[in-house]
């Protein structure tokens, strides 16, 4: 019997080592020589044509063709070294650095840049970022090597801020990108400072540094490759857990620090630096659907929450409220417009009280829940598995029901959540928007497209038209404060905070400095271990 | 002998299949467009249209199954939704992960499990009996994620013994295995136990020990090998059920194993990518119980000659 | 497990309901008797009256918000401490035994009823025997956590769907306890000599099969139970269950992730709370296997 017991023990042993044999450890880098950084989300891909989410994991490996100061927000070259727009506002023209070369030796220049977007262009890419380039391309178009013209049927004045700096139009080999097609994403080559090494689902994604890399953004010192060797993502989707990483040292730097810990990480002694998020966090209703169809519901329920509260308890004082469609940090932004939405809309439950009773709003039976016609406002919040999220419903679920209304929370998760919107199942939700240009306005009101709270207005439709195509910086400035009006006016949605979005940094990271406009860029050039 | 293999193995066939027409339809019963998902909310129609060829859903549900078993046999099972890689290679990079879990989890939890049991048994009614009960009952009754937890902050983030999250290498698959072992364990405990507790109250065992033999060779020899045939099983089970990875073991240390791989794939409505994971899983099961029952046959003479 | 389950086949049979009175009497001296079944059911009798009397006992409101107390530690004025927003945790602890038991009744009930009907249809119909059990096999091809989940996906997440999943997943194992029962059953004499008479098949069943499936099930249930409490915990962990602001243990346990480090109990007490409840179970159904296995009086 003990026979067998040995040749048992000696199977799971060998069965042991084998899964230890085939298994690749992360290895080969020395602690100083690299940076840790976590990160909640793994990329879906990292071909960023083909997704609909980019920061710093999946575009750190390229470079797109401006870029933006990280203090002024104004800007600056990238691989373009100017740009020029044309008087009929049709026709933007690149002129383009010399002597960049992709990770793989191709050499950037105007066949890249169109190779790059006619792909994205392609049907069989089916990108869902197209509208980047503008909805108006027509072609793209090699002047000469370093000379590119993008030809649109209408004006497109946005570019530069929108498409032109974001990884979605990060600029691709057109040699391997012909080669890879779909599969580009798995084995992704850029021009980027470092180049991609592996992709690790749920694990991490391993970048190494670009020797050849030759030049840098203004804002940086250093015009060569990186002081280290290695960037390291580490996935770690519980924010909890990502911040005992960093307390521990297993991690440098920290993308999105959880509200409740900065304090204590502040006192630990990391560096943390905050930047104003370009967007707002909003209480959206589905305007299709009764209640949300009357303006006295909406302006009642607007009135019942308490941003302070959110902001303090949820945010733990990482945020401002905000009470119009825009934050400060989108051009376009008007202080009268945030006042006035504040004077209409802000906290004042016994207002809101008093509007649902005017409405004919009365609780009949008692039960702290008000009705009119026999139907009670009561109604669902969508929110996503986030925990700010999740707090923020719980204090909006209690504020709503001081005047009336009972709030049911439900969790959906994130592809459900799409489709539901998709076919206006939602009553109401908890969602963000934000972007450099306010037309990220158009993308969420205009009729067609707007999901989020399908509000449909004809004059909203024509205004946004208008400022998506007007050259004339002042003129489009007044198209987006009336597009701005309109939106107070109607308030199809509650507009609630926009918040900090911090990073914690270990103390012997020196050099590195938080993209103002940017935050979900890591601006590593001058950064040493 | 070989007969009896033959008929076991080709009785997990119809089960194999069974779980394959489930796991296909299973995806078509998910609301959510996949779709939609994909190309986001501003694709327009002509795309999702498109997309919806490419992907072959607008074929009948029978011809639909047909092209994804024929697929699956071949080993391919699909590209991910979401990454465009082929589900096969996730699978394969994640499974090493969670095999190793598994197999040190088993290995520590049947040792402790055994020799739990085998002194209760032998000790029985005593103290040491009361004792190694009393700590199984909480192994099977506590939840995974508060042992995960608590283990964690004690041992990774105040101690530092050990690394908090994510898959480095040996170190990092302690805590992960202290917990599934010490849930485990407790289960097996309790089988070996009253299994040996069985075997020692037979005839035979009462023989020999009137025929003088001293109580070591009593338990070891005779009784030990008839009392794991019980205990056998219970380990396959538990073995396989770690193969399909400990789903909240693996989220709460991060671990990039099969069971976050599931769980990804069912937030992301990744439909290539859950039923390549459940087929994956569901035929390890499978297997494993075959191969438990195989042993079984070795065992235990008798059965294979039912 | 399939050694565990054979216990059933040595359960006393019962030859008709038509003279249960000596047995339950002789089962409820056993039962005092055993300690298992007597700790156990001590202990559930605490947690459940806790979560009955509730409303009277929790000294807060478990839903209404405080902030002026957030993230507070255990103190004589919250025993367990408060959460992110102020709530009292030991009122919200109160209030989680109601929903888990809930959970626990719904999802067994479920789990009992289907395999009850399919276990008995399989052990009494040779014919269907075959398909029932390879349906059954499939059905365990899926491992039981990974299986309540998928089920989520489809369902959506919340309470009922919740419920329902870890009913689906629990009832394969019914089917063959009932099975086996019946199997045990079946071939008897009174059984043979019942259809001789002329009896029909539906009154056979319930007059004669039943009341001899009913003490594994009784086991089963009460071991079930915890497991269904576990299993939905564990989907609440995963933010796939119950739905703000409802207290549920799971819930609990997952809210408590963001806070781990300064706040400690806002985990801690919700986790040790399902341990006690699923170890009452435990010790309940284990007693009451012992009382109802001869063999095992040794």
């Amino acid at each position: 019997m003990s026979k067998r017991l040995w040749i048992i023990v000696g199977l799971v042993v060998v069965v042991a080592l084998a899964g230890f044999a085939s298994l690749k450890f992360f290895g080969g880098s020395d602690e100083k020589d690299t940076l840790t950084v976590a990160i909640i989300r793994d990329p879906d891909t990292l071909d960023t044509q083909r997704t609909t989410w980019v920061d710093a994991a999946n575009d750190i490996m390229y470079d797109t063709l401006v870029r933006q100061d990280l203090n002024t927000g104004e800007i600056i070259p990238g691989l373009a070294t100017s740009w020029k727009l044309s008087d009929d506002g049709l026709t933007w023209t690149f002129q383009l650095r010399k002597g960049v070369t992709f990770h793989n030796g191709e050499p950037f220049n105007a066949h890249a840049v169109k190779a790059t977007f006619d792909r994205m262009r392609d049907p069989k890419t089916a990108s869902p970022v197209t509208y980047m380039l503008g909805d108006f391309i027509e072609s793209i178009e090699v002047v000469d090597e370093y000379t590119v013209n993008l030809n649109y049927s209408k004006p497109f004045p946005s570019l530069l801020n929108s498409g032109a700096s974001t990884g979605f139009l990060a600029i691709y080999p057109p040699k391997y990108l012909a080669e890879k097609g779909n599969d580009f994403g798995l084995h992704p080559i850029g021009t980027g400072p470092v180049k991609f090494v592996e992709h690790v689902r749920g694990s991490h994604i391993l970048y190494e540094r670009f020797e050849d890399y030759a030049w840098a953004p203004d804002y940086a010192q250093n015009k060569g490759p990186l002081n280290f060797k290695y960037l390291e993502m580490r996935i770690i989707p519980d924010e909890s857990t990502a911040v005992m990483e960093l307390e521990r040292g297993n991690v440098d730097l920290l993308y999105s620090v959880p509200p409740q810990d900065v304090e204590r990480l502040a006192q630990k002694g990391f560096q943390i630096t905050k930047a104003p998020a370009n967007g707002i966090t909003y209480w959206g209703f589905n305007v299709k659907k009764w209640p949300f169809t009357e303006k006295a519901v909406r302006t009642a329920l607007a009135k019942a929450v308490d941003r302070e509260e959110i902001v303090e308890y949820a945010l733990e004082g990482l945020g401002e409220p905000n009470y119009g469609p825009l934050p400060s940090s989108i051009w376009g932004y008007s202080e009268e417009i945030e006042a006035r939405a504040k004077q209409l809309y802000g906290y004042d439950p016994e207002g809101a009280k008093a509007i649902l009773a005017a409405d004919g709003w009365v609780d009949t039976d008692g039960d702290g829940v008000v009705e009119k016609d026999g139907k009670p406002l009561e109604f669902k919040l969508w929110v996503r598995n986030f925990p700010v999220e999740q707090r923020i419903s719980q204090i909006i679920q209690s504020s709503a029901a001081k005047i009336g209304a009972k709030v049911n929370i439900e969790i959906v998760e994130d592809a459900a959540y799409r489709s539901g919107m998709a076919n206006g199942a939602q009553d109401t939700i908890l969602w963000e928007y934000g972007w450099f240009d306010p037309e990220i306005l158009g993308n969420m009101f205009k009729t067609g497209v707007s999901t989020r709270t399908w509000y449909s207005s004809p004059e909203l439709d024509e205004l946004i038209d208008a400022g998506a195509t007007e050259v004339d910086r002042e003129k489009r400035k007044q198209i987006y404060y009336d597009i701005q009006n309109n939106l107070v006016d109607f308030a199809p949605w509650v507009p609630l905070y926009f918040k900090q979005n911090v990073f914690a940094v270990n103390p012997e990271v020196k050099n590195f400095e938080m993209h103002q406009y940017r935050w979900e860029q890591l601006v590593l050039n001058d950064v040493m271990l | 002998m070989l007969k009896y293999l033959i008929r076991r193995i080709i009785s997990a066939i119809p089960v194999l299949l069974g779980v394959s027409v489930i796991v296909f339809l299973m995806i078509h019963l998910i609301p959510g467009d996949p779709v939609q998902h994909i190309l986001g909310e501003f694709a327009s129609p002509e795309r999702v249209t498109e997309l919806r060829n490419q992907l072959g859903l607008n074929d009948p549900l029978p011809i639909q199954y047909f092209k994804f078993l024929g697929k699956a046999i071949k080993g391919d099972l699909g590209r991910s939704l979401i990454s465009n890689a082929p589900v096969v290679d996730e699978i394969t990079r994640a499974f090493p992960v969670t095999i190793q879990l598994a197999i040190y989890s088993i290995i520590v939890s049947s040792v402790i499990g055994l020799v739990a049991g085998i002194i209760a048994a032998v000790r029985h009614n005593t103290f040491w009996d009361q004792l190694a009960m009393i700590g199984a009952l909480f192994g099977i009754s506590t939840p995974s994620f508060w042992l995960a937890l608590i283990f964690m902050m004690v041992f990774a983030y105040n101690l530092g013994w050990f690394p908090i999250s994510g898959y480095s290498g040996l170190a990092s698959l302690v805590l992960p295995t202290a917990v599934l072992a010490a849930l485990s364990a407790g289960s097996i405990a309790r089988i070996t136990r009253s299994s040996m507790l069985e075997v020692l109250g037979q005839d035979y065992i009462r023989t020999a020990r009137a025929k003088g033999l001293d109580e070591e060779t009593v338990v070891m020899k005779h009784s030990l090998k008839n009392a794991m045939i019980p205990v056998v099983t219970l380990v396959g089970l538990q073995f396989g059920a770690l193969l399909a990875g400990a789903i909240i073991t693996e989220t709460v240390f991060a671990l990039p194993g099969i069971g976050r791989l599931a769980v990804q794939a069912i937030t992301t409505r990744d439909f290539p990518m859950i039923q390549g994971v459940t087929l994956f899983v569901a035929t390890l099961f499978v297997l494993t119980n075959l191969i438990v029952d195989l042993m079984y046959g070795i065992i235990d003479p008798r059965i294979r000659l039912q | 497990m399939k050694a565990e389950a054979k216990w059933w086949y040595n359960l006393p049979l019962v030859t008709s309901l038509s003279n249960p009175d000596s047995y339950l009497r002789m089962t409820l001296k056993s039962f005092k008797r055993n300690r298992s079944a007597m700790t156990g059911l001590v202990l559930l009798a605490l947690l459940v009256l806790s979560a009955i009397f509730a409303p009277k006992l929790a000294p807060y409101d478990p839903i209404e918000i405080d902030f002026a107390n957030r993230l507070a530690p255990p103190s004589s004025e919250h025993w367990f401490g408060t959460n992110e927003f102020g709530r009292d945790i030991f009122s919200m602890i109160l209030y989680g035994g109601r929903i888990s038991i809930m959970i626990g009744l719904v999802a067994v009930s479920f789990a009992l009823v289907c395999g009850v009907i399919l276990g008995v249809l399989a052990g009494y119909f040779p014919k269907i025997d075959n398909l029932i059990m390879r349906f059954t096999d499939v059905w365990l091809a899926f491992p039981t956590f990974l299986l309540a989940i998928a089920i989520i996906a489809i369902l959506g997440p919340g309470l009922t769907n919740a419920m329902i999943a870890v009913g689906i997943s629990a009832t394969p194992q019914y089917i063959r306890v009932v099975r086996g029962a019946v199997l045990s059953v079946r071939e008897q004499e009174y059984i043979a000599a019942a259809r001789s008479i002329g009896a029909k098949n539906g009154r056979i069943i319930l007059h004669h099969i039943l009341p001899n499936v009913v003490a594994p099930i009784i086991v089963l249930s009460t071991l079930q139970f915890g497991t269904a409490i576990l299993s939905a915990a564990g989907l609440s962990f995963l933010g796939l269950g119950i739905q703000p602001p409802t207290p549920e243990w799971g819930a609990m346990a997952y809210a408590s992730r963001s806070y781990i480090r300064q706040a400690w109990w806002m985990g801690v007490f919700p986790g040790f709370a399902i341990l006690l409840m699923v170890l009452g179970f435990n010790l309940l159904g284990d007693g009451l296997r012992d009382i109802l296995d001869p063999r095992m009086k040794q």
